[in-house]
């Protein structure tokens, strides 16, 4: 049964039973309500933000979340390994020693030119390139001096630092122009380029006859604070009670509940220990830190009560901590109607685009736009930028639904999308801002080209990949277990056929057809969208949803989804998930679902929904 | 818990010397004995394609060379192929996905479950619980590709593709895929310049921090279900791991610090870089326990640095294509090759009478065998080095449908260790 089971899977792992939208694997899940979930890796960086006032985690290395169900947050995925316990206790060691570091001078780069990467003068004609290694983080100011050709006007090119855009730097149309620029930069070793943007139309025919580049740096003056260190604390450590003071007010922020005498005791006979020995009392509050951050009570979600339930809110909403007007409501939110009101209150703040960055990524395994790798050969004009174009124009549709006033269904239908000038261009929309693009057959999320792109091989679409996606993203209809005895294709097929041809020979049989007959009409309704997402007439689809309804181009797509009551009961079912770190039992589910009918249908009301279940809140 | 007062060793810091534990603290492991045994797996994504990987020889005959052997050059005496081994234990009924499945399974001869992380101790881990402990890192985990998007095979958690090291069952060790990173892990702790007094009374603090830890734990425990109380205990056992950790840095022999990795985004760099630092640990007795994942499983990785455009995964659904196959060997050419580096780095490096890879065994292996096909047996499997004489490499050996396990049992007997392996007790014959 081994090969027919690889066959099924043949393009993307997918099979041919229908899984019920609520796992019945799931309901022993369920049980008394618990709450036990680590803080993952993102939330541990935003957390820590939040709780120093600077990114004091954003670029320590951290173990890889388990992904359970797609998500990085569950219950189930709980389990600290020696390896986990280890990293983020060197973690919290080194964030205890950065919030406590006074600010020393920086080590300087005077002028320097910046070697080629090729050549010694002009790595290439287009597009110079250069490495230099940095001594410290700051503001570096960069030098070109550069005479371009074949230009009729002012020569504009991007510099890009590590393959990001930092500049945008003009030369002149004519001789040997001297511009300056400068960069916040990090230590180490620095890759920068000088890219010829596909948005000038007449870059493409001017080369650089020469081009130098020097950097110096720091430029910028050295802090003379540390601001978390000045966030933490407020009298002179080296003063008795001090110690004590910033314990008793910083750790309930950090533990996200009101802290025992006796626990603050055992950090300040921790601390006192360390300063017997001899050490600083920097050091010695260091060491206190650094047991409160390696601890579950700062590393995990366990809190019973109010406590717990403010903790989970701001959680859900931000990735960070209850901020003061929470923590000041904590003791009324044993009322429901106050939870929906901070809730409220919570999506309403700008830090609610971490529910973007993280559950809608995560939900629509949006990262997989980072790993586009089109053919180059096929489809020229995929580039970075085109790429990062493409996850901004998805990430505003998100935010525009997740966070604003319309229902969500708009999500899926919408014909409305954010372009920029690379998106106009590859989509073939008119104008740039929000526009209209019902025209070139585009709605809603499906009709993003870069979730179009993302699904795709790198030099040809895949109806079935699309497909999958869509049943299982948006109708949590993926498939369950493939039916037995299903008969292999035949090996010797010696490249005769194509992928189509074998597509259908497999489709062809009666077994394997159950499976692309539920998977390929979805995705074959954008079939007229190519491997990078752009339109081509002439590729009419024939099929059907789930439901028998007809579906032969993006409209009918579009049309079905927002009307169809399993979207809607599938992303009730994602949020759920993702929202109580577990999936949903059936008699969980259907009441949130019935009462997010009657509302407005904002993805704002669902939430409400959620988190007023007692499985959201738990006991009180 | 260890017996003695913190407080008093850090009120007696400056009288350090005089402490009657410092001397079994700080005894280097014995010169006269002979080297241990290192055991190191290498794991590779997608199969082979087995046409050009399979020799033509018989059991037990020394192999001639094949397409993607040939990448092996001069190292041929020091590895055998085996051939015809089958995991057929890793399938879970009722499930598809032949790459979690398959890398799931490959050190541990077990099933995946969807829709949670559980599997079952694997055997890497199996050999650092036995000769492991006294060493800084029990084991390590290494890779060559960073996690990457969540494009993981229906109700699979992704982490049976991330990981291939199982501490227990619901405890899977992520591999580190930064070499820099890897350095710092290695390097950390290690203070050439700090003197003995300065060292102590920083493991003292260490200790007292990881004290006021098992404090916040034991008050956190009583509120938790029993379920999330075991975690706890796990988290206790890793503390105690971070402590012994700290121990044997300060009882582990001086060694020549590694030289810093350089900032590198090429694949190839990257993979030889890791190689390298592993290495190192190992001649120094840091560990004696690898996993290494070149990549992870069902790898969408392209090879544009080798002409080879397309995602590695969907390439090895070659579907017999001639042009494919060709891209599939020069994948599967090059990470021989990335083995090969490694393999001449450890026989390169003189140890005890010998050399490392005297006293190793290294086992290179995917989660699958012809990547079309994608099934569970005729897996491609090399064993490599001498494991202190217990093995006889250079050979073909044919096993046909034979378990995989026997492969791993065979390398843990030779490191001393007696285990069961996803069912199977009896290590592979004929390899010594």
């Amino acid at each position: 049964m081994r090969v027919p089971l690889f066959y099924c899977a043949l393009l993307f792992a997918l099979s041919c039973q229908q899984e019920p939208l609520v796992d019945p694997g799931a309901a022993d899940l369920a049980a008394p309500p618990e709450h036990t979930r680590a803080l993952s890796a993102r939330e541990h960086r935003s957390t820590i933000a939040a709780l120093f006032g600077a990114p004091l985690a954003d670029d320590l290395a951290l173990p890889a979340d388990a992904r359970v169900d797609g998500f990085d947050n569950q219950q189930a995925g709980f389990a600290p390994s020696s390896v986990w316990v280890a990293a983020y206790d060197a973690a919290a060691e080194e964030i205890a020693r950065r919030a406590l570091a006074q600010p020393t001078p920086r080590e300087r780069l005077p002028p320097t030119p910046v070697p080629t990467l090729v050549g010694p003068e002009v790595s290439d004609l287009l597009n110079w390139e250069g490495r230099l290694t940095l001594p410290s983080d700051g503001v570096y100011r960069l030098t070109f001096t550069g005479e371009y050709g074949g230009a009729t006007q002012p020569v504009q090119r991007r510099l890009m630092v590590d393959g990001e855009h930092a500049a945008w730097i003009t030369f002149a149309a004519s001789g040997v122009d001297v511009q300056t620029t400068e960069v916040a930069l990090t230590a180490g070793v620095r890759t920068f380029d000088l890219w010829t943007p596909r948005t000038d139309p007449g870059a493409e025919v001017a080369a650089a006859l020469s081009m130098a580049v020097t950097l110096e740096g720091p430029v910028d003056p050295d802090p003379t604070h540390n601001p978390a260190r000045d966030a933490l604390l407020r009298c002179d450590l080296a003063a008795q009670p001090c110690l004590r003071e910033t314990l008793e007010r910083w750790l309930p922020q950090a533990w996200r509940r009101p802290v025992e005498a006796a626990e603050v005791d055992a950090l300040v006979a921790l601390a006192e220990g360390t300063l017997a020995a001899g050490a600083s009392p920097d050091d010695a509050l260091a060491d206190a830190l650094h047991a409160a951050l390696s601890g579950p009570s700062f590393l995990l979600h366990a809190e019973p009560g109010p406590w717990g339930l403010a903790s989970r809110l701001s959680s859900l909403a931000w990735a960070a901590p209850p901020d003061d007007a929470l923590r000041a409501r904590v003791e009324e939110l044993g009322d429901p109607a106050v939870v929906r009101e901070e809730l409220a209150r919570l999506l309403a703040d700008p830090r609610a685009a971490a529910l973007v960055d993280g559950f809608a990524w995560q939900w629509l395994e949006l990262d997989r736009m980072d790993d586009m790798t089109p053919a180059l050969m096929l489809f020229p004009d995929f580039d970075a930028e085109l790429r990062d174009a493409m996850k901004e124009q998805a990430r505003r549709m998100l935010q525009r639904f997740l966070l604003g006033p319309e229902p969500l269904r708009g999500l899926v239908d919408t014909p409305v999308a954010w372009v920029d000038t690379r998106l106009a261009a590859h989509e073939g929309t008119a104008g740039t801002g929000e526009v209209d693009r019902s025209a070139g057959h585009r709605f809603g999320l499906e009709g993003l080209s870069g979730v179009e792109a993302m699904l795709s091989h790198p030099d040809r679409t895949s109806p079935t990949r699309r497909g999958a996606w869509l049943l299982d993203k948006l109708l949590c209809d993926a498939p369950g277990a493939p039916p037995e005895g299903l008969p292999p294709l035949p090996q010797d097929t010696g490249g005769a056929l194509t992928l189509e041809e074998r597509l259908a020979q497999h489709a062809s049989d009666p077994g394997c057809a159950s499976c692309h007959a539920r998977t390929d009409p979805p995705g074959l309704a954008l079939e007229g969208f190519d491997a990078v997402g752009h339109w081509r007439e002439g590729f009419v689809a024939h099929g059907a949803m789930p439901d028998g309804t007809p579906i032969e181009s993006p409209e009918d797509l579009a049309t079905w989804l927002a009307a169809s009551p399993l979207f809607e009961a599938c992303v009730a079912k994602k949020a759920f998930t993702w929202a109580v770190g577990r999936p949903p039992a059936a008699e969980e589910l259907d009441p949130v679902v019935a009462a997010w009918r009657g509302t407005d249908g904002t993805f704002g009301a669902l939430l409400a929904e959620i988190v007023t279940t007692p499985a959201f809140r738990g006991a009180p | 818990m260890t017996p003695w007062s913190r407080r008093a060793i850090l009120g007696g810091a400056a009288a350090t010397l005089g402490l009657p534990w410092l001397p079994s603290l700080l005894r280097p492991a014995r010169a006269d004995a002979a080297p241990p045994v290192r055991l190191v797996w290498f794991y590779v994504p997608n199969g082979m394609p087995m046409a050009d990987w399979t020799p033509p020889d018989a059991d037990g005959a020394p192999w001639s060379s094949t397409p993607i052997l040939s990448a092996l050059g001069p190292l041929r005496s020091e590895v055998t192929v085996v051939t015809g081994l089958q995991n057929l234990a890793c399938e879970t009924p009722g499930t598809i996905g032949g790459h979690s499945q398959g890398t799931a399974g490959c050190l541990t001869g077990q099933g995946p479950v969807t829709h949670r992380v559980r599997l079952a101790t694997s055997c890497d881990q199996l050999a650092a619980k036995a000769i492991g402990p006294g060493t800084v890192f029990p084991s390590l985990q290494v890779g060559g590709e960073a996690p990457l998007v969540p494009a993981c095979e229906v109700g699979f958690p992704c982490d049976y593709l991330r990981a291939i090291s199982w501490e227990s069952p619901d405890r899977f060790l992520p591999p580190v895929t930064d070499p820099r990173v890897l350095f710092e892990r290695l390097v950390a702790g290690t203070d050439a310049t700090a003197t003995l007094e300065e060292r102590m009374t920083r493991l003292a603090r260490r200790r007292s921090v990881l004290d006021a830890v098992r404090g916040d734990i034991g008050r956190t425990r009583p509120r938790l279900g029993q379920e999330d109380a075991l975690q706890l205990d796990a988290w206790l056992e890793g503390v105690r791991g971070v402590e012994l950790r700290l121990e044997a840095l300060e009882r582990s022999p001086a060694c020549a610090a590694p030289d810093a990795p350089p900032e590198t985004d090429d694949v190839t760099e990257r993979a030889d870089l890791i190689s390298e630092l592993v290495v190192h640990a190992l001649a120094c007795d840091r560990t004696r326990v690898v996993s290494y994942m070149l990549a992870q499983g069902q790898s969408t990785r392209a090879y544009p640095f080798l002409g080879v455009w397309g995602a590695h995964h969907e390439l090895s659904h070659h579907g017999g294509d001639p042009a494919k196959l060709a891209q599939l060997r020069t994948i599967g050419t090059w990470e021989v090759y990335r083995f090969a580096a490694l393999l001449q780095r450890l026989a390169d490096t003189p140890d005890g009478d010998g050399s490392l890879l005297d006293h190793a065994a290294v086992c290179l292996l995917s989660e699958v065998s012809d990547s079309d096909r994608h099934s569970h047996d005729d897996l491609p499997v090399l064993l490599a080095g001498r494991a202190g004489g217990a093995l006889a490499p250079g050979r073909h050996v044919v096993r046909d449908g034979a378990s995989l396990m026997g492969v791993h049992l065979a390398m843990l007997q030779a490191a001393g260790v007696q285990a069961e392996l996803g069912g199977e007790t009896e290590p592979l014959g004929g390899l010594g």
